[in-house]
């Protein structure tokens, strides 16, 4: 294909650019890596330091999820009930998605299903005084995958718990 | 600018294509510079996740907790240098001032705390004791607002792609 000037007579061959124009459209569309649609859990901090909560602990019977790590285990506390392990997945998104994790890892996780369940139960039946409802605490030790907690974070939401607290780390007595 | 075929003389102009393939280039030119300019983190799934949008009159700082090619962990805010904890408490700091926004304390009205949300984007194999980390530096710097990253909806074959 070539384009002739009126003027000149001098033609302009315009099949190398176009053969360079495929390529970068063809580089291009190999190297771009589109994202998902990203979300946030949105959470507040707490505004003082985390000393144990306010109050003698009948007064305050709040949730607690704890999460330990040892080898390859992955183990999760509800309250004081031990969550079993995994042995199947919910058939959702994000039960697959643990599922794919667990396997890349080589991790034996919670049942996440447990611990939902466990966390309904204690919301049905909270009679505290919090005016925001059940307080959640989520406890993870710092070996912990970061995924088990945003699970957590995301099965409250679920569940429509407004107070979800992170606990803060143990420190060494002076 | 045409191409003609010699036995019937019709002329296709090859002008729109052309003009089409150099959008395309444009695009594609965009969306991956755009993708460079996050750090590489594979989030969690969190279906109950909402799209972040800037609210009006706060201002929004992402922290990438990553792990490097030597799959060591490694925290930056947005694709800027590592940060050890320290640094990064400084960094947070030095972002509230440049912020200028605040609202008081509502336990102690005389205190007053930032209006700065921090978007915490952590690779879900990574440790947790980063958010722990973060966590404690957010609140040094009179920070409260924080947000933790996930996907919406899971990407087929994530790991089969790595």
């Amino acid at each position: 294909m070539a384009r002739r000037d009126a003027d000149t007579g001098v033609e302009g061959d315009m099949t190398p650019m176009i053969d360079c124009v495929f390529l970068l459209l063809i580089f291009f569309m190999c190297a771009t890596k589109f994202r998902m649609p990203e979300g946030a859990l949105s959470s507040w901090l707490p505004r003082d330091r985390g000393t144990g909560g306010d109050g003698p602990p009948s007064a305050n019977p709040g949730c607690r999820i704890s999460f330990q790590r040892e080898g390859n285990q992955i183990i999760c506390w509800a309250d004081d009930v031990t969550v079993p392990f995994a042995t199947d997945y919910a058939d959702d998104t994000v039960g697959s998605s643990q599922q794919d994790f667990d396997i890349e890892f080589q991790l034996q996780a919670p049942d996440m299903r447990a611990v939902q369940e466990h966390i309904q139960n204690r919301k049905d039946t909270y009679r505290g005084v919090n005016a925001k409802g059940l307080p959640v605490i989520i406890d993870f030790a710092p070996n912990v995958p970061s995924r088990y907690v945003v699970d957590i974070v995301n099965i409250c939401k679920r569940l429509q718990i407004a107070d979800v607290a992170f606990a803060a780390p143990e420190e060494a007595m002076d | 600018m045409g191409k003609r075929t010699r036995d019937t003389s019709v002329t296709q102009d090859m002008t729109p294509m052309i003009d089409c393939v150099f959008l395309l280039i444009i695009f594609f030119m965009v969306a991956t510079e755009i993708s460079l300019s996050q750090a590489d983190v594979i989030l969690p799934v969190a279906e109950q996740s909402i799209t972040i949008e800037p609210q009006p009159g706060t201002t929004s700082i992402t922290i990438n907790v990553s792990f490097d090619e030597a799959l060591q962990e490694r925290i930056q805010i947005g694709a800027g240098d590592v940060l050890s904890p320290e640094q990064l408490r400084d960094a947070l700091r030095a972002e509230v001032v440049a912020c200028g926004q605040f609202e008081p304390n509502p336990m102690n009205p005389s205190q007053q705390d930032s209006l700065l949300e921090v978007i915490i984007r952590c690779d879900q194999g990574v440790e947790a004791r980063h958010y722990h980390e973060i966590f404690r530096a957010c609140q040094e710097a009179k920070i409260y607002r924080v947000s933790l990253a996930a996907e919406n909806e899971r990407l087929e074959n994530k790991y089969a792609e790595d």
